[in-house]
């Protein structure tokens, strides 16, 4: 049957294309690297808010604890390559400060600090610090197991009626490599 | 996500202007063509004709309308995430992905005592589409931090698929020397359903001034759904027993178990004169109603995230701190609800219409004054014409146009090429070939034959072919 062997014959040209100049295996150099940046902390503070701290002898502090239980999920712990912490702080109180966020797991355990000083206000005057602190791939994996940051801040003074108030803006950065 | 990249990419390389047949239209040696045109013409003296179970219709294909296996995996000196880069910038939120796949199970035919041809059958459909979320792409790629007072588009995010089965019986009737009409009803047995295409709503970051926190992160308006029929079930079965038997619960549905719908294909074809025919066809008029194994979910509110504020509240020993972030949760849920809807909906079927004008001239190599198969009249064996081919898709119509060339090369050959420009190219030229050996009856068709050379610079590729029984009247 010639015919029957001709239209094989076009019926086997429709299953013959191909696929070239390509390389498939460049799946393996995909990599998305998003930078997301989102508000964290915020805070405005008064004297009244202060307190003095039998371990902190001779200064003034507020303290505060807030849970932060995206760091240590597993698409941060795979995907975090590193991270920027922006704080930026108004502060009036016409004496030195100084703010400490630690960065603790469950159990407590400290992973990270990050600690600045706030600059001193004249003439109640606010005065603005702006302070990064950049979280490097070595340090990551510190950070990744975080669940809960502790705020401390401290005014260099044990006069409660000083006048005056602190705010203070933050936000985070975080580089994601997929 | 390497994986669905790498997914893409082969739908990509193999890609199709979805569910247009145009090399099958008007092929009247193919039984199969009635599904496209119920008014199609009919050989005068075909009797019956029945499908191999399984083999008389395969079907596929997968398009991308925005971009080629090659423009993503072609060796080049530019790096492959430059690449991918470029694309989702280029592509548009009007591209899309589809996946088409249909197998005939049963199809068969005859012409009664009246001259009325009928035919009938049912066959399984497997139906995608999903526009190119370009905003959610863009976010996803890049993040947020170079589109301060951008917003992010939610009604980007269009998708629908749905997977049933049809079975159908139509009638085909020459009405008058010139004019053959037919009809065809349908009952769609949905095995499942998704469909998430009414979206709206944006993400938009700016930045702060005299405002709480650095930045508003704002939900403005948003309102995503995502409806979805026959997954709850095995979803709740998979909870409580561990596993799940999924070919029981699909073949269950196939057979009328599950969702059920109705449609109508209309079509006819009128000879306007010795040499020029023109025809027409609705298909799939219609719409399956999910009432069944429904479960939808529903995210809306406004929300502007300004961060934890933090309070510092005098505490006493062993009083626990207040649960800022459990809180923060609390808020955005409660501005923001994702609820569970079991709400019965119904999806339209994607309607397509197709017209066509033909003229037709010529006779058969070595045709004398009889061709037996055609009522004994002189043939027309070749014939040239227009084609045009739209289907209705949830952001809007798609549209292609084809020209033809159709040569009835010997009695028992027949080839079709066509020329079609469409969303996803401007020279797809395929080509048809039947052949009719004694009662059996062969065809395959396939698209996009420039680029079969290098399969992976298409973005338009389709193969059809099959086998049926074709008895005529002795």
């Amino acid at each position: 049957m010639p015919q029957f062997t001709l239209f094989l014959l076009a019926f086997s040209f429709c299953f013959t294309s191909c696929v070239k100049d390509t390389d498939f295996n460049q799946a393996d150099q995909i990599e998305l690297n998003s930078v997301v940046e989102l508000n964290f902390l915020f805070f405005t503070l008064q004297i009244d808010d202060f307190k003095q701290n039998p371990g902190l002898e001779g200064s003034l502090t507020v303290v505060d604890t807030t849970e932060v239980r995206f760091l240590n999920e597993s698409f941060a712990q795979e995907n975090l390559w590193s991270a920027e912490y922006f704080f930026r702080v108004s502060n009036s109180f016409p004496i030195g400060a100084n703010a400490n966020f630690t960065f603790l797991s469950d159990t407590n355990e400290s992973f990270y600090v990050v600690s600045f000083p706030i600059q001193t206000a004249t003439n109640n005057t606010p005065v603005v610090t702006e302070f990064t602190q950049v979280i490097t791939l070595e340090e990551i994996a510190l950070l990744t197991q975080t669940t809960k940051i502790v705020v401390t801040i401290t005014l260099d003074t044990l006069d409660e009626n000083l006048s005056g108030t602190m705010n203070l803006q933050s936000k985070t950065t975080y580089f994601l490599k997929f | 996500m390497r994986y669905i990249l790498l997914l893409f990419a082969f739908v990509c390389a193999f890609s199709a202007f979805s569910q247009n047949k145009q090399l099958i239209y008007g092929l009247e040696e193919i039984p199969q063509s009635l599904l496209l045109n119920p008014g199609g013409k009919v050989p005068q003296d075909q009797k019956i004709h029945f499908g191999i179970p399984f083999l008389s219709q395969f079907h596929i294909n997968v398009g991308s309308s925005g971009v080629s296996a090659y423009d993503i995996f072609g060796t080049s000196d530019v790096n492959i995430n430059t690449r991918i880069r470029n694309s989702i910038f280029a592509m548009k939120n009007t591209d899309f992905f589809t996946v088409t796949q249909q197998l005939e199970i049963i199809n068969f035919g005859w012409q009664n005592r009246k001259k009325i041809y009928f035919s009938g059958g049912m066959y399984q459909e497997l139906d995608m589409i999903t526009y190119f979320p370009k905003d959610l792409a863009i976010l996803a790629w890049d993040g947020n931090r170079d589109y301060l007072n951008y917003a992010f588009d939610f009604s980007d995010l269009n998708t629908s698929g749905d997977l049933l089965t049809v079975f159908h019986f139509g009638a085909n009737k020459k009405i008058n020397k010139q004019l053959t009409l037919g009809a065809r009803a349908k009952i769609y047995s949905s095995i499942f359903n998704f469909r998430s295409t009414n979206n709206s709503g944006s993400f938009i970051t700016r930045l702060g001034d005299g405002t709480a926190n650095i930045y508003e992160h704002t939900l403005e308006n948003a309102n995503v759904s995502v409806q979805t029929s026959g997954y709850a079930s095995l979803r709740k079965e998979s909870e409580n027993n561990g596993s799940v038997n999924v070919q029981n619960a699909l073949l269950k549905r196939a057979f009328f178990g599950g969702n059920l719908g109705v449609g109508l294909d209309v079509g006819g074809t009128y000879e306007i004169n010795k040499n020029w025919t023109a025809s027409a066809s609705l298909v799939d008029f219609g719409a399956v109603f999910y009432t069944k194994d429904v479960e939808n979910y529903q995210a809306t509110g406004d929300y502007t995230l300004n961060g934890i504020e933090l309070i510092f509240p005098p505490l006493s020993n062993g009083e626990a701190a207040i649960p800022y972030y459990t809180n923060l949760e609390d808020e955005i849920t409660a501005q923001v609800p994702v609820d569970t809807l079991y709400n019965s909906y119904t999806v339209w079927r994607p309607l397509k219409m197709n017209a066509s004008v033909a003229y037709h001239f010529g006779k058969l190599f070595g045709e004398e004054e009889c061709v037996c198969r055609n009522n004994g009249k002189k043939s027309d064996s070749q014939s040239i014409g227009i084609q045009l081919y739209s289907i209705f898709r949830p952001k809007t119509p798609q549209y292609a146009a084809t020209f033809f060339y159709y040569r009835r090369i010997t009695d028992f050959l027949s080839a079709k090429a066509t020329y079609t420009v469409d969303a996803f190219s401007k020279d797809n030229v395929g080509l048809a070939i039947v052949g009719d050996f004694g009662k059996f009856n062969m065809y395959i068709a396939a698209d996009n034959l420039l680029r079969y050379g290098n399969l992976a610079k298409a973005k338009s590729v389709s193969l059809q072919f099959g086998f049926n029984i074709k008895i005529y009247n002795e």
